[in-house]
This record gives C-alpha cells, sequence and structure tokens, in this order.
C-alpha cells in the first residue's frame, strides 16, 4: 500500500522540518490530560495505515504505555511521532523529564504494584528501543503493517504469522 | 468525549461480599480512583470481586491497583479477584504474569 502523493520537495511556502516530517501520521505534543483522546488517535492513525486489528491493539497499548510513563515519569509531558516509512510503523515518545535512573524491562514479580510499562511495551512489539539523554528518555516502538495476513473475519487460518509472542513459562 | 466518562463501576454487595463490575476503557487517568474504590470496598467487605466483562481497555496502571487490592486483601485476610476478562485484557493480564493470582478461583467464589 503506497501512497502517490508526497509532501512537496523545498516548498518556501511551507516551513517545516523537510525530511524530518516525510511520513508523520501524527505529531502530538501531550501532558496527562490528553493521554486517553491521544491514544484514540494513534488508534485511528494505525488503522488507517493497515494494521490489522490484533496488531495494532497492541501497538497502541505499547504506544499508550510508553506516553503514560513520559507523564509518570519523565517530567509530567512528553512529545508523539507516528510516523510510516515504506511498511513500517514506528511511534517515537519524547520526555525532558531529566536523566532516567533506570529503565527496567522486567517481568515484575506477581506482588508487585508497579513496573510492568515498559515489559508490556517489549512484550507487545518486540521492538522497544529507549534511548538515555542528558534531559530525558527517548522511546520508540515499530511494527509491520504488513506483518500479518489481511484475515478480515475468519480466524481459521493456521500459518497466519503472529507478532512477536511472549515467551511462555519464564 | 469526555474521556473521564470512559468507564464506570457499579456495586453490589451481600452476606460480606462486593462485586464491583468496571464497564468501559480504563488507563492511568482512571487508576487513582479505581485505586481508591478497590481500597475502600476492602475495607468494608471480606471479599471483593471485580468484574471486568466489560472492560475493553487497561494499562500497566490498573494492574497496579489490581496487584494493590490484592496485596492489601492478603495483608488483612480477606479475598480479591478479578474475574471475567475478555480477550485482550486476558492477554495483558497474562504478558504481565499477574493473570493466575488475580483470577485465583480460591479466592472468591460468589
Amino acid at each position: 500500500m503506497t501512497h502517490g502523493s508526497r509532501l512537496g520537495e523545498g516548498d518556501p511556502t511551507r516551513p517545516g522540518p523537510a525530511g524530518a516530517g516525510q511520513g508523520v501520521l501524527l505529531h502530538q505534543r501531550f501532558a496527562e490530560a490528553s493521554v486517553t483522546s491521544l491514544r484514540g488517535a494513534v488508534s485511528a492513525a494505525v488503522s488507517t495505515a493497515g494494521l490489522s486489528d490484533g496488531l495494532a491493539e497492541d501497538f497502541v497499548l505499547a504506544v499508550h504505555e510508553l506516553v503514560t510513563n513520559a507523564v509518570r515519569h519523565g517530567g509530567g509531558k512528553g512529545t508523539l511521532d507516528l510516523r510510516l516509512l515504506a511498511d513500517v510503523l514506528t511511534c517515537e515518545i519524547v520526555d525532558c523529564g531529566g536523566p532516567a535512573g533506570g529503565l527496567p524491562v522486567r517481568l515484575s514479580p506477581t506482588d508487585r504494584p508497579g513496573g510492568r510499562g515498559l515489559w508490556l511495551a517489549h512484550q507487545l512489539t518486540g521492538s522497544l528501543m529507549l534511548t538515555q539523554r542528558p534531559d530525558g528518555v527517548t522511546a520508540s516502538v515499530s511494527v509491520c503493517v504488513t506483518a500479518s495476513p489481511a484475515v478480515s473475519s475468519s480466524p481459521a487460518s493456521t500459518d497466519a504469522v503472529a507478532g512477536p509472542s511472549p515467551s511462555e513459562g519464564t | 468525549m469526555n474521556p473521564d466518562l470512559a468507564w464506570h463501576y457499579e456495586t453490589g454487595a451481600h452476606d460480606g461480599h462486593t462485586i464491583i463490575t468496571l464497564i468501559g476503557e480504563i488507563d492511568m487517568r482512571g487508576a487513582g480512583t479505581l485505586h481508591d474504590i478497590l481500597q475502600k470496598a476492602l475495607h468494608t467487605a471480606e471479599a471483593v470481586t471485580v468484574d471486568i466483562a466489560g472492560v475493553g481497555f487497561i494499562d500497566s496502571t490498573v494492574i497496579s491497583a489490581f496487584v494493590a487490592a490484592r496485596n492489601s486483601a492478603q495483608s488483612t485476610d480477606r479475598t480479591f479477584a478479578v474475574i471475567n476478562p475478555g480477550a485482550q485484557v486476558r492477554r495483558v493480564l497474562q504478558i504481565t504474569g499477574v493473570l493466575d493470582t488475580l483470577t485465583d478461583p480460591h479466592s472468591v467464589q460468589p
């Protein structure tokens, strides 16, 4: 699925980050109050991009967890960028909450109330990347929009390529 | 749409057993309220069951509220269980390793 139209190159009447803006489906600043509506916007955008339902639910939750993480631990706000380049959908969440003490991506003990967000984002996408900057954290997840066959109604297919499955029994 | 109204709950009680039915999509903006609802219920009931059949979305902060309630219940010798998770919610509980703990059938059976 390719989009024929491209952003005009070097159009002087449209100042902006040329190149950086390529393939951008969503660019939004967020804070706690906008977390829920942002999730709706991400959901709509990934659906339009052609991500199948199951993968979309996982991807949207992964993104939501990264947004939540930025709100709770990354200074209360951040910026989300959702891009589609070729058939890879990437969402980047940038916060400016200062240096992160630790970014645990592991399974929390069952009696520990917190610490599951990054684990979820990782398990749901298999593509979590965390970059610690001096002034905050850049987190991203990505997924291939053609990763699963377009099965609309019949779940009968047994050779469907599932998304990254959590390793069971660990 | 007001995102604050993305979910609601109903409470039923009999014989010291409280059943809380959650409906909607719950995320970090509702997790604090949910935490308080569950803790309050555990103050007054010997057993608390949370029916989440009508919940289409939870995140890690909601799981935290469930786990905290479960911990409170255990420390006060009460029981707490989450029942009827739908497919997506069940998957999230499974990935985070708390499905069995939270839905432990030995905890509460109405």
